[in-house]
């Protein structure tokens, strides 16, 4: 959240942000012109007090003889103006104590910060309630009232945002080099938060809006002569058996305000959300392809033609064939987006739905991967390793638990032998104290030990294929090669086929037998494990790929200079995607 | 009147969910105690706090409020004699300093004083009239729960990542529909329909099991619009995690995915939230309770600002504001016990 | 883990169920009849607010004077047509400076003690007792300190009067004079929780007091002392009399209508929900008299008899009526209702409208109001008068408070204030009672008069009639004092602000001579 280039996301427009729109310009227009054409409808007490509908009065007239329609509509100006200024000085109180507590010593902002947690603990209503009390009726000390009350969780939120804002290198730098307090805040903090700030301050008009009409309403907010929406309702309420015409204008015009604030600020947040703004189709498993190349009936793994797409037609997987012989490890090497990890989770049956999978070919076995499959044999037969051990794992659970879950689940073993069999396995592989490791939480542990833990948890089920899809990445370079020396050891003693991912064709060279290098969706070059070590390889991206390794890093700027594009690829050329499509495929 | 601020306290934290792990730099760890040792320090230290505060402010900005609850008291037709006697009485004519120096002492014997205006002590109305309170409050946030965590839940993995957008949007309009509905029409409408016309109801009163219904819907609808919106918003995020792909890598079934994988990671902003939202139902049921005639806290509180009986505002705030921090304290607690990571001991995963 | 949720979610749902169990069984167990249809004994009834007290002698809130009605036998009762009947007394003399009671023997506390003369006086005495602080003592027996005898051998209580004051008897049918048997004068703290059951020398005695939930009265086994009314109210008074606070009018008439409630107050616009309905009995009777009061002290604008007849040619009853009471206002011609005692019998002497005179006058001057929001729906008296004043040029500063505040400001802060929509429930129902308080002694020199506006004139006719000897001498000197007021513009009056009381079928409650007699609640079927 709270990027540095806000910017570059697209703004993406959706229903309820145009529909939103379109009713608080609505809203505003009447709060406009109401005023000038129907104060007079809306005012002028009249001889007929009470009145059902009519023709002069589409929803009759109150108590006092004036339109209930006019007065619905008139009221929307005064509303509208209190719940700005509401929303603007509770957003505006709550930024500035926010930010300014950063440049407080840490005592003492560490005391407000407890002082805004229990204010925002606090019934805010029961706060308001006595502060439009003690300032008397009237529509500003409602909206004094209002915005007082809604100023510490602001202020909350504001100080968060602050505080991870402040960590950040320029903040500090800033400070460092004496730049003042207030210039950080209008030129960092501020411009970081803008966007939620944003979303927030739709939401909270929203709220403000019915928090100042039930102010009204209870009797605390507007006087007469002045009225808004919670007014009007209030006194309408009084004769809803007896005219319950009078309190639907109100209650309308309240609902739609309120109702296009808040989907403006959905609007907004789903605008302004990295995640959003994906585009799904229909799941299509069946294919047409073209016959087969190179058919192994021997192979335990065989993948023929495989082809990625995205709902949009975009290929980011384009052919690609290839076969694993039991106890064999292949590496799949290249750099991001090349599709290497799209054509390992199309092997596991894990990607994305709205990704489009066609193959002549995808089989584990004898089973065919292109149909839905059993979920016992699978989660049996394919064990999966995955990049960053600190996120696979969930942290709310202790690890013992995630670790027996397929033997509990999918073997039916019964919860203490399959506490006893993990034991074992995490012991296997040299995990000290596993009982105590089964009993903690994942943010208890290490990477390096999460990572053998999840190896392990792979082990139990005897599976014919491991996948690893960059199990090293996101280790120290000392836990890595141990990792690493688990897989080879595995692979030796149990005879596990694996199929290895890796960006870093370094550490691919050391494990596997056969070595495939991707780029663009499409496969460069094959080589076996020996060749790879002999450098003996043909492509130049290859070679950029080995010159980047750290043993020859002065090579480095190489591989910089070099592009996909550049090369003719040795299998069917084709386009070559946009960047910008690739980076929205799964990695 | 419901806890109205609850929605900007609802939008607060559905912002913090996307600022995760930003207020962990606030939170240091005293080296050398266990999780929960150091957090019993941390929180001990606030909750003194809070108090400390809750007192001071309540006591001084009670008297703020305009009228002499002397002349409120003595009632119409009271001759300035009088007035003056009760003023007396009351112990008004003290300085405010010395009052609250009595006050201080009467609140550690667990005194909250006599009502201005009843012949009752502020303590036997608070004991009165909170069991009904936290009769709804407690049966109000229970259904919030069950339906907006589900509810919430179902959503979010139906639209997960952008699916059925028209579902979406409809989530979204129906939720923000109830939201920006007054509760107080609602409540209305309620009576209406389920009392007046259709008669299966009972239309006020606290008499009959039964007559909880329609106060326990009225006080929950907004709330679970609001905690369902941010269970949807959390369950999106959880989707995406890669725990999530783990137990997919597993093959877990759905409903093992969803309420042993996904929902714990759920419950911190939810619970969080909903902690808020009790806390308002307590002390913000004062339109419910005025429609449906419910006798708890929050017509009390009104009809002591009403009357300046002071003891008797100074005490409901009290009350209910060491309970909001009581509350949030549990929250935490049952969060440290869903995940240890929020006791803010050990090194964060995001 | 798994567990660890299970055994939370278990402990907050047991925590729910043992709370909901609590509480609901506390009220929903002690009313096995729940919503379903009448219970047979019991009649159920809302209060405006909680009773601040449950001493008779300090009771200065309608719901205070209401439950002190079943609690406590005053020795006088209002019957119908303007007549009194004995209460605790049978037979009373009076004159205009004594009045002797002869109190009945058959008449017993509570606690068994026979209520004696000494008894009766004894209480009387601390009800008169200016140590007492109640605001009702100088409406009963007038300025000055009555002397309170007894004989017990004659069986009589002797009242001699400081001044002249012929609305005693009147006065003696307050619910504020009933009377307290010794156990709650000795004890005046327990007297005032409602918890010495001795004390109580009424019908009825307070079993169950649950603050701003409900209060429950039960019927004494061996009370006997009903009044004789001339016509005796039908059905049987019930065995329990359950009193439900603080209740939303508009809820209640809700309550009414479902069968939750059996006889209640209700709000004017919710009467024509009951009107069409044959089932239910509507009984409206004027409960205070609403009326725009000037404050006439030096500094205030309304000084000027010009302005005041200005504003008064703005006013009209009507329009106040539909505003405030949805019509069920009953009209005024003076200052008290059409149904006490010398009260003017037509309009004639109310300023006639004159909307262009007064604009004349009034465009562009500005006043200050104050109003409470207890007159009409969220004080719409007051915004009906500053509405008014609007259309005509005039710019009126209306501060809407609540009645404490009200009284505040109107007794204590006359600078604060040129003019306000005043109600005055005249409980005694004789002209004075309303007189004094716009035309006595001004609030800040301990009168009831808050405007401080001082007619000698009328005063002279209070006086005048004070010490009449016969009626119509009397009503002579009352007529004159209402017109006097009127025509000075004192005040404008309004409506009578209507106390509507909806029975349920198979209940009943009757308002004899236009006051309502919580002691007639009935059960007829």
């Amino acid at each position: 959240m709270a990027e540095n280039h806000p910017a570059k996301r697209r703004f993406r427009w959706t229903p309820g942000l145009v529909l939103g729109i379109v009713l608080m310009t609505a809203m505003v227009l009447v709060g406009l012109l109401a005023p000038l054409f129907l104060s007079d409808a809306a005012e002028k007490l009249t001889a007929n007090p009470s009145q059902g509908p009519g023709p002069g009065h589409w929803l009759g007239t109150d108590d006092f003889g004036r339109d209930v329609l006019a007065r619905s509509l008139v009221a929307t100006r005064l509303t509208l103006l209190m719940t700005a200024a509401a929303t603007v000085i509770a957003v505006v109180g709550g930024i500035l104590i926010g930010t300014f507590i950063w440049l407080a010593p840490p005592r003492i902002r560490n005391a407000v910060l407890r002082v805004i947690d229990a204010a925002v603990a606090y019934p805010s209503l029961i706060f308001a309630l006595l502060i439009a009390a003690i300032l008397g009726q009237g529509a500003w000390s409602a909206v004094l009232a209002i915005a007082i009350a809604s100023i510490p969780a602001f202020a909350r939120l504001t100080a968060n945002m602050a505080a991870s804002i402040s960590q950040r290198n320029y903040v500090s730098t800033a400070r460092l080099l004496g730049v003042p307090g207030p210039r950080i805040i209008t030129r960092h903090m501020l411009p970081n938060m803008a966007e939620p700030l944003l979303v927030l301050t739709a939401t909270v008009f929203a709220t403000t809006l019915i928090e100042l009409s039930s102010l009204s309403f209870i009797g605390l907010g507007v006087q007469n002569p002045e009225y808004d929406f919670g007014r009007l309702l209030n006194e309408s309420l009084v004769n809803i058996y007896s005219q319950p015409l009078q309190a639907v204008m109100p209650s309308i015009m309240i609902t739609v305000a309120g109702l296009s604030a808040m989907l403006i600020g959905d609007g907004l947040a789903a605008a302004t959300d990295p995640r959003g703004g994906r585009k799904f189709g229909s799941v299509k498993t069946a294919s047409e392809v073209p016959a087969s190349l190179r058919a192994d009936t021997q192979s335990l793994v065989e993948v023929n033609n495989l082809t990625v797409s995205t709902p949009n037609g975009v290929p980011l997987v384009k052919g690609v064939s290839l076969s694993i012989h039991p106890g064999e490890v292949v590496g799949l090497v290249g750099e991001s987006g090349s599709g290497k990890s799209l054509t390992a989770m199309s092997i596991a049956g894990l990607l994305p739905e709205e990704l489009t999978v066609t193959a002549h070919s995808l089989r584990l076995g004898e089973l065919d991967l292109r149909k839905k499959n059993d979920p016992r044999t699978l989660a049996t037969s394919i064990g999966l390793v995955y990049q960053d051990p600190g996120t696979s794992f969930n942290p709310a659970l202790r690890i013992g638990s995630q670790l027996t879950e397929v033997s509990r689940v999918h073997l039916r073993q019964s919860r203490k032998a399959a506490y006893g069999r993990m034991v074992k396995a995490l012991a296997d592989i040299r995990i000290t104290q596993p009982e105590t490791r089964m009993g903690q939480h994942p943010h208890e542990l290490s990477g390096g030990m999460l990572q053998r833990a999840m190896i392990a948890s792979t082990l139990v089920t005897d599976p014919r294929l491991i996948i690893a899809d960059e199990p090293t990445t996101a280790l120290d370079v000392t836990v890595q090669a141990d990792v690493l020396r688990q897989f080879r050891t595995i692979n030796r003693e149990m005879g596990t086929a694996m199929l290895f991912i890796s960006h870093d064709i370094g550490v691919v060279q050391a494990l596997c037998d056969k070595v495939i290098v991707m780029n663009g969706g499409k496969i460069l070059e094959r080589l076996t494990g020996a060749q790879l070590a002999a450098g003996d390889v043909r492509h130049p991206y290859t070679k950029a790929l080995l010159a980047a390794t750290p043993s020859i890093a002065e090579r480095k700027a190489e591989l910089v200079s070099v592009r996909a594009e550049d090369f003719t690829y040795d299998e069917v050329p084709d386009e070559v995607p946009s960047t910008a499509v690739l980076s929205e495929g799964k990695e | 009147m419901t806890e109205p601020t609850m929605l900007s306290k609802e939008a607060v934290i559905l912002e913090e969910s996307r600022t995760q792990g930003a207020a962990a730099g606030s939170r240091g760890t005293p080296r050398g105690l266990s999780p929960w040792g150091s957090y019993a320090l941390r929180r001990a230290g606030g909750v003194v706090l809070s108090v400390a505060l809750l007192v001071v402010v309540t006591f001084f900005m009670v008297p703020l409020i305009p009228g002499d609850p002397a002349v409120a008291v003595a009632g119409a037709d009271a001759t300035s004699e009088q007035i003056e006697a009760i003023r007396q009485n009351l112990g008004l004519n003290q300085p405010l300093h010395l009052q609250f120096i009595q006050y201080l002492g009467n609140l550690v014997t667990g005194n909250l004083g006599e009502s201005f205006a009843y012949s009752t002590s502020v303590s036997t109305i608070i004991a009165t009239k909170l069991p009904f309170t936290a009769e709804i409050a407690i049966l109000g946030i229970l259904v919030t729960l069950l339906v907006s965590i589900p509810a919430g839940m179902a959503v979010g993995i139906m639209t997960r990542g952008g699916r059925q957008k028209w579902m979406d949007v409809g989530f979204g309009m129906l939720t923000g529909f109830f939201q920006a509905v007054p509760q107080y029409v609602i409540a209305t409408m309620l009576v209406v329909v389920f009392a007046i016309v259709l008669k299966v109801l009972p239309a006020a009163g606290a008499a009959t099991l039964s007559s909880l219904i329609l106060p326990v819907v009225g006080l929950s609808i907004a709330p679970i619009c609001s905690i369902s919106r941010v269970v949807r918003r959390e369950t999106a995020t959880v989707l995406e995690q890669d725990y999530l792909r783990t137990g997919r890598g597993w093959r877990l079934p759905a409903l093992r995915l969803y309420a042993r994988h996904a929902l714990p990671n759920l419950m911190t902003t939810t619970l969080t939230l909903a902690g808020l939202v009790l806390a308002g139902m307590l002390g913000g049921a004062i339109i419910i309770e005025n429609v449906f005639n419910w006798p708890g806290l929050g017509k009390e509180i009104v009809t002591a600002i009403i009357n300046k009986d002071y003891p008797v505002i100074q005490g409901i705030i009290l009350v209910l504001g060491f309970l909001a921090i009581i509350l949030n304290l549990l929250v935490d607690v049952i969060l440290g016990i869903i995940d240890p990571r929020t006791l803010g001991g050990g090194k964060s995963h995001g | 883990m798994h567990g660890r949720i299970t055994a939370l979610g278990a402990a907050a749902a047991a925590a729910a169920l043992l709370l909901t169990g609590c509480t609901t069984g506390s009220t929903g167990a002690a009313a096995p009849a729940g919503s379903a249809g009448p219970s047979t004994d019991t009649i159920r009834t809302a209060l405006n607010a909680d009773p601040t007290t449950f001493n008779a002698a300090k009771a200065n809130a309608k719901d205070d004077y209401e439950v002190a009605r079943f609690l406590y036998d005053t020795v006088v009762r209002r019957d119908a047509d303007g007549k009194f009947i004995g209460g605790l007394a049978t037979d009373w003399k009076s004159t205009a400076t004594e009045a002797s009671l002869t109190i009945r023997k058959d008449a017993t506390c509570a606690d068994g003690t026979v209520i004696t003369p000494g008894i009766v006086a004894k209480s009387l005495s601390y009800f008169a007792d200016p140590a007492t602080k109640n605001n009702f003592g100088k409406l009963v027996f007038g300025p000055g300190q009555p002397t309170i005898t007894a004989d017990d051998a004659a069986g009589t209580v002797d009242i001699k009067l400081a001044q002249p004051w012929s609305e005693l008897i009147g006065g003696l049918t307050l619910a504020q004079t009933g009377i307290i048997c010794p156990a709650g004068l000795a004890d005046l703290d327990g007297l005032a929780k409602g918890s010495v059951q001795g004390a109580f020398s009424g019908p009825y005695t307070l079993t169950k007091a649950s603050h701003g939930v409900s209060y429950d009265m039960t019927l004494r086994d061996d009370y006997k002392a009903w009044p004789k009314w001339s016509q005796e109210p039908e059905g049987t008074p019930a065995k329990t009399v359950r009193f439900f606070p603080g209740v939303n009018k508009t809820t209640v008439a809700n309550q009414l209508l479902t069968g939750e409630m059996d006889v209640s107050d209700i709000a004017p616009a919710d009467t024509a929900r009951f009107e069409g309905n044959k089932d239910y009995t509507v009984t409206t009777v004027p409960f205070a008299g609403i009326f725009l009061l000037f404050n006439q002290r030096p500094g205030s604008p309304f000084t000027d008899p010009a302005l005041r007849k200005a504003v008064a040619q703005l006013m009209n009853q009507q329009a106040f009526n539909a505003a405030a009471y949805a019509n069920k206002g009953i009209t005024y011609n003076s200052i008290v209702a059409p149904t006490v005692a010398c009260a003017l019998e037509d309009s004639s002497r109310i300023t006639k409208e004159d909307a262009d005179a007064a604009k004349a006058v009034l465009a562009g001057k500005t006043f200050k109001m104050v109003g409470t929001t207890s007159i009409g729906p969220n004080g719409a008296g007051s915004t009906y008068v500053q509405e008014a004043l609007r259309a005509a040029g005039a710019t009126v500063d209306l501060n809407l408070v609540d009645n404490g505040t009200w009284a505040t400001m109107t007794q204590t802060k006359p600078e604060t204030w040129d003019m306000t929509v005043q109600g005055d429930a005249n409980f005694v129902g004789t002209v004075a009672a309303s007189l004094t308080r716009i035309a006595g002694v001004p609030t800040d020199k301990g009168g009831r008069n808050i405007g401080g506006g001082e007619n000698a004139d009328i005063l002279a006719d209070i006086s005048a009639a004070q010490a009449a000897t016969d009626d119509a001498q009397r009503c002579d000197a009352y007529t004159k004092a209402q017109i006097s007021a009127l025509e000075d513009n004192d005040i404008y009056p309004f409506v009578g602000e209507p106390q509507i009381v909806a029975q349920r079928p198979g209940f009943s409650i009757q308002a004899p001579s236009g006051i309502v007699d919580y002691g007639t609640l009935r059960i007829t079927k």
